[in-house]
């Protein structure tokens, strides 16, 4: 069996994927949360002072950090929703450091020190198997109405709306929808660690979920998994010292950046040719032959075959 | 023409600007139902400003849009699709992400109204709205003699089967109103023809095309009524016949091929 | 009073590196249409640059903060063409992420090289405290301030001025237009990367030595704060970055002396929602182009 050190990696991973598959989620309408992170603190507090603070059940304080994130995530997405792109970043980068500061500075969160004991009650099983009903969600939604809908509104919000498309609505509830899952996320976290900090609400964390999911590819939710699970477990299978291995991993984003614009994996259309070979084994083939002289040298062919 | 039946679509005095630019200078059109009514013009004339403001896509500076006696001046995009107004691009704007059974069903949008509770629990409305609107999307690429490119990404096709696209996703909102702009733009002789089919087919099924073209032979042929903009100004309306005529449109056209 | 006066050196001192790194994102996003999470780390190299100097060749201020200009210079070019120029056109999140590569590439790499701990300058570099009439200041606060305002005053006289300031302007406006009428789009986005990474390596040795501390994670908050004020300031406007990396050193430097130094870190973000919600285009900024 595995042993609990990998145990333990492995439900990590597990949580941050379900951040993950929900930033997947707010970038499908071609929105950018640079303050993910923020709301699955949001919903770590919420539950951690459900159970931690009035010994409340544990099932209560998921109803609680979703209810709570659902409406501030509502509120936020209405309020803000005249910002796009760049400004939106900003703007959510601001409201998640503003949120770090709100939990540094009230001590019943238990300031710096973060808020204090949580009970320990995730578990392995359940965060997989809220992860498995996340996946699931995705398998349904990708071809949905509402799916198909997102994606139009991310490539163009003009043909949206001659669609039917109310691009408005569609956007806040791509990122009210979002944020739920990192509110799950953050229940988990906090149950999982039995400890919630303001750090883990910080920009950087939420860069790093940015990063998992446009590493593993921005155009379907399989990319926002297989994003955080190859950057969470490769730094643990890598045998360097921790810079070297963090070096080593910065330079890999931009090399997958920069021969992948869109990430690792890719779409699969209705009806186009699927399997692992399709979703993992081509674009990983792509960017070793983009890297590799041996394949750079052939694109180089083709793409001068390819010229009128 | 069909005097006893309501207007389908009334233009008002439409007025738009774009800064000092007067794109659009109180038109006045009625297009009645099942007719197909051409826009012609020279480049810039305010054809495409017309579109995007009966579409919700530019707020109208002056006068109004009715839809049916309705007054839609101030609805939304997505209001006016919902409402029975479907529209192509004269930029071809297909979702380059999606292929084109996918780009069609999108079409199907507004006619649907599952949420995520039927989405995630796959209840019998999700299923069954799902279902339809693929067969939905399949008949139209049928008729349109593109089956078997379903599965194509939009980009990989040539630009005449992109068009057809295009209407097919329009027509998959089922639209009382057609606009279309510019159909036959890049489109050779075959494919000209094909259109000119095509177009009459779609009146057959009793909708109504509003159409901006700017190949004469296709809008002498299938023209019920033919307007002529210049300038942001109706400067003509009549049959196709006394539209070739017009001695202000040949010189609104000699003039602007002249420049 | 004094506590008022001393508040507001100590947060022009602050702000004026504020104000430099929030120049750089800003000439670099009205060049690039980019941000760049990288750019505080050009900061962070610039600093280990100067202190490098220092430490091993017993460079003096002067040498070490041009020797930091010139290698971060190169360093902010070779970002450029690495991480931004291949990615560019793609989506909107993939310069981002990739420039993020970059960032946490520089500073673990910082961190593998230096130790992660913050260096110490020689003690020949100690700041010199004066005190004038109740009034503490260093030498080195006063030098910042100078360094800082004849860098903003010098920017924008070269922007304004001089050709390249105005192909500079050109480019930003459009940039194929600028194109079109002869401006060297390549050029001038080289020369706008060495003018943003001169002036982060110039904060950077100035905040390093004020602090005697050079950090391989220095440009975190610094980088934040730099974004904070170039949208607070208004995106593309110099005079704005200017004014809003000054206001918020000193807005921090009042919370720090009146309310309670926790707070500091957070006046950025408070000051930045509310821009957001109320004027998203800036204390400076034009109304946002319509496209
Ligand atoms: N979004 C816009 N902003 C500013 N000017 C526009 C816009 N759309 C169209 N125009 C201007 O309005 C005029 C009419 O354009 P358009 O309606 O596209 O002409 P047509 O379709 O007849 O060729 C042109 O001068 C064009 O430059
Ligand atoms: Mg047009």
């Amino acid at each position: 069996m595995i042993s609990a050190y990998w145990l333990e990696i492995l439900t990590m991973a597990g949580i941050m994927s379900i951040a993950a598959l929900g930033l997947y989620a707010i970038k499908a309408t071609g929105q950018l949360s640079a303050g993910h992170a923020a709301f699955m603190g949001l919903g770590g507090y919420a539950s951690g002072v459900v159970t931690g603070k009035l010994g409340l059940p544990f099932f209560l304080s998921f109803v609680v950090a979703v209810a709570l994130v659902l409406v501030v995530a509502t509120a936020f997405a209405y309020m803000t929703s005249r910002l796009r792109f760049f400004y939106q970043a900003v703007g959510t980068l601001a409201f998640g450091e503003t949120l770090v500061l709100v939990m540094y500075n009230v001590p019943y969160f238990g300031g710096a020190s973060g808020l204090q004991p949580i009970p320990l009650q995730t578990t392995f099983t359940l965060v997989y198997v809220i992860l498995g009903l996340s996946i699931y969600f995705f398998i349904r939604f990708e071809h949905s109405r509402l799916g198909q809908a997102f994606r139009c509104v991310w490539e163009d919000d003009t043909v949206a709306a001659s669609m039917g498309i109310d691009v408005t609505k569609t956007r806040i509830l791509s990122f009210t929808m979002g944020s739920a899952f990192a509110a799950l996320a953050g229940v988990l976290y906090a149950h999982f660690l039995g400890i919630i900090e303001p750090k883990d609400l910080d920009f950087l964390r939420s860069l790093t979920l940015l990063i998992f999911v446009a590493f593993g590819g921005l155009e379907t939710h399989w990319g926002a998994l297989f994003g955080t699970y190859v950057l969470t477990l490769l730094p643990e299978v890598a045998r360097f010292s921790v810079y070297d291995r963090y070096t080593i991993y910065g330079a890999l984003i931009v090399v997958t950046m920069v021969f992948r614009p869109k990430g690792l994996l890719t779409r699969k259309p209705l009806g186009a040719p699927d399997g692992p070979i399709a979703r993992v084994g081509m674009p990983l083939l792509r960017v070793l032959a983009a890297v590799l002289p041996v394949g750079r040298r052939a694109a180089k062919a083709k793409a001068r075959a390819e010229r009128p | 023409m069909i005097t006893t039946a309501t207007a389908l679509l009334q233009v008002d005095r439409l007025t738009k600007r774009f800064g000092g630019l007067v794109a659009l200078d109180r038109v006045d059109l009625t297009i009645w139902p099942r007719e197909i009514f051409s826009l012609i013009g020279p480049n810039g004339a305010g054809k495409t400003t017309l579109f995007n403001v009966v579409a919700g896509i530019h707020p109208s500076d002056g006068g109004k849009v009715l839809f049916r006696d309705a007054d839609i001046t101030w609805r939304k995009a997505h209001d006016i699709t919902a409402l029975g107004i479907a529209r192509t691009f004269q930029n071809i704007r297909l979702v380059p992400t999606m292929n084109v059974l996918e780009n069609v069903m999108l079409g199907t949008y507004s006619r649907t109204k599952s949420n995520l509770a039927d989405i995630f629990f796959a209840l019998p409305r999700d299923r069954a709205e799902r279902r339809q609107a693929r067969e939905r999307a399949e008949e139209l690429l049928a008729t349109f003699g593109m089956a078997d490119r379903r599965a194509f990404m939009p980009t990989k096709l040539p630009y005449g089967d992109q068009r057809r696209v295009e209407i097919a996703r329009a027509l998959a909102s089922e639209p009382a109103l057609l606009l279309l702009d510019e159909p036959s733009a890049g489109m050779n002789p075959r494919e000209m023809s094909e259109l000119l089919d095509l177009l009459l087919q779609i009146r057959e099924t009793g909708k109504t095309i509003f159409i901006i073209e700017h190949n004469m032979r296709l809008v002498m042929n299938i023209s019920d009524r033919v307007a002529v903009l210049n300038f942001g100004t109706k400067i003509a309306e009549g049959k196709p016949a006394e539209i070739q005529t017009h001695p202000r449109v040949i010189e609104a056209y000699l003039g602007s091929k002249r420049n | 009073m004094l506590i008022f006066a001393q508040q507001v050196i100590n947060g022009l001192m602050a702000g004026s590196a504020y104000s430099l790194l929030g120049l750089g994102f800003t000439l670099i996003f009205g060049i690039l249409n980019v941000i760049n999470i990288a750019h505080p780390e050009v900061f962070m190299v610039g600093a280990f640059l100067g202190w490098m100097l220092v430490t091993y060749a017993n460079a003096n201020l002067l040498v070490a903060i041009v020797g930091a200009t010139i290698g971060a210079s190169i360093v902010g070019v070779l970002i450029e063409r690495i991480a931004i120029r291949p990615v560019r056109s793609a989506l909107v999140l993939s310069p981002f992420i990739s420039t993020a590569g970059v960032s946490i590439f520089l500073q673990q790499g910082a961190a593998r090289v230096f130790s992660p701990e913050p260096q110490p300058y020689p003690p020949s570099m100690a700041t010199v405290f004066h005190d004038v009439g109740g009034l503490q200041f260093s030498t080195m606060q006063v030098i910042s301030l100078a360094v800082g305002a004849a860098l903003m005053i010098g920017l924008k006289l070269f922007v304004d001025r001089t050709w390249l300031g105005r192909a500079i302007r050109a480019t930003a406006m459009d940039r194929e237009t600028a194109s079109l009428m002869g401006v060297n789009v390549n050029t001038v986005v080289a020369l706008t990367l060495v003018i943003a990474s001169a002036l982060a390596a110039v904060a950077g040795v100035l905040v390093s030595v004020a602090y005697n501390s050079t950090w391989a994670f220095m440009g975190i908050t610094y980088g934040l704060k730099g974004m904070a004020v170039m949208v607070v300031g208004g995106v593309g406007s110099l005079e704005g970055a200017m004014a809003a990396g000054l206001i918020l050193g000193v807005a921090e430097a009042l919370t720090v002396g009146y309310i309670s130094s926790s707070y500091r870190d957070g006046i950025a973000f408070i000051i930045l929602t509310f821009i957001l919600l109320l004027r998203p285009s800036g204390l400076f900024g034009q109304r946002e182009r319509q496209r």
